[in-house]
């Protein structure tokens, strides 16, 4: 004989499904728009500056001061035009670097809000390529996660926190020169000052000294700045965290 | 007396016999034969040297094309044709800096291609020891045509080439 909660079970198993199935693509949908993200308590305002590469108007390289700051708001993702103008791409990309900072740590921004202020000698600064740098440092006055200061990166960033390429990458690391010791790069962006050296392995086969040489990729350096790509913001938090 | 004298000969000649053999198989083992897998033509083809403005290498109607420097072009065809200029090509000093350190040129093979670029490998001897060398095809072909030396490229890249015949 057949228990009730068997009988249903079995009669309404496509219903059970559907129920299931409904739930699951609701998950999915609540952590694709951290539904299930934590809120930040936040006391006065906290803040961090760092210095990230840029290309000016003559296309030089040159570094400009990134300050963020967050305080208690509505969730408003500001740049302060006092010192520099921003462009249409400076502010989407700080955007997706606010989007991609809260996710990287699982919060949700409605009560606050994330001022990027810059100074530069520049008049107007465009581009995205300050997006890696303007996540990282979300990340950090969001985080409370301290940085090294003797690193720098350029590259665009995506809301996945995905790092992308950008121009003008000698410019850039040039002008780190005195101020970084490191220089992250977006992947596949280090054509252009890739090393190689030689390197040899001998054995002895039948009372031979056999040796093989195999050309290999060298540590990146230019100006005396050594040079590592980044694929996304987990791996160029691993450089840049103290 | 003359019958003793004929023993003593025959076993002197049968006793040294054994010992020549033993010396030409070892001069034949260091001077030839190295027992390296690297040797190893398997899986291998002797490929015909052709060029124009690009590297052309021949095999059973297959011919595959490399794009190589003018400069390498021409250094090849140097050494094609037995010719070096007044001031020698950088494949005509290498070949004094082996000649003049005894090292020999063993082979040249092509076993390889990544990212649409072929690798070569130089394998050099001086005495017993045996260098095994990460090149471009181009030099090692430069470096094959002037010791009269064959060159191999590995069968299965060479069966992807252009059909000629």
């Amino acid at each position: 004989m057949k228990s009730k909660k068997k009988v249903f079970l079995k009669n309404n198993k496509e219903l059970i499904v559907l129920f299931v199935f409904i739930f699951l693509i609701g998950v999915l949908f609540g952590l694709k728009f951290g539904m299930f993200n934590k809120m930040i308590n936040l006391t006065g305002e906290k803040s961090i500056s760092i210095y990230a590469p840029a290309i000016n108007d003559k296309g030089e390289g040159v570094l400009i001061n990134l300050t963020t700051s967050v305080r208690s708001g509505r969730g408003l993702v500001l740049v302060n035009i006092n010192n520099v103008l921003a462009d249409f791409e400076l502010q989407k990309s700080s955007r997706e670097a606010t989007k991609a900072a809260a996710d990287y740590l699982g919060l949700k921004l409605n009560n606050i809000d994330l001022v990027y202020a810059i100074k530069s000698d520049a008049d107007i600064i465009g581009g995205g390529s300050a997006g890696a740098a303007m996540a990282l440092s979300a990340i950090s006055v969001l985080g409370d996660i301290k940085l090294k200061d003797d690193i720098m990166i350029t590259g665009i960033i995506n809301e996945s926190g995905d790092i992308g390429k950008i121009g003008g990458v000698k410019e850039k690391i040039k002008a780190s020169k005195g101020k970084a010791s490191v220089f992250l790069l977006p992947i596949g962006q280090s054509s252009e000052i890739k090393n190689y050296k030689s390197k040899m392995e001998c054995k002895m086969i039948n009372k031979i000294e056999y040796c093989k040489t195999n050309y290999v990729e060298a540590e990146m350096e230019f100006e005396g700045i050594k040079v590592i790509e980044v694929k996304n913001l987990e791996e160029a938090l691993r450089y840049f965290r103290k | 007396m003359n019958k003793i004298m004929w023993v003593l000969l025959l076993l002197l000649i049968g006793g040294c016999s054994p010992s020549i053999t033993t010396f030409e198989n070892v001069k034949e083992k260091f001077e030839n034969k190295l027992d390296l897998p690297i040797l190893s033509t398997d899986g291998f083809v002797k490929v015909n040297v052709s060029y124009s403005d690009k590297l052309f290498l021949d095999w059973n109607c297959k011919r595959i094309i490399m794009p190589v420097h003018s400069m390498q072009i021409y250094s090849i065809d140097r050494g094609m044709k037995g010719k070096v200029d007044y001031r020698p090509q950088t494949h005509d000093l290498m070949k004094d800096i082996f000649d003049g350190f005894d090292i020999e040129l063993l082979m040249v093979k092509i076993h390889n291609i990544e990212n649409q670029i072929y690798q070569a490998r130089v394998i050099l001897r001086r005495g017993s020891k045996v260098l095994d060398l990460d090149a471009r095809p181009s030099d090692s072909v430069a470096l094959a045509v002037r010791y009269g030396k064959d060159v191999y490229m590995k069968e299965s890249l060479m069966l992807k080439g252009t059909k000629i015949c």
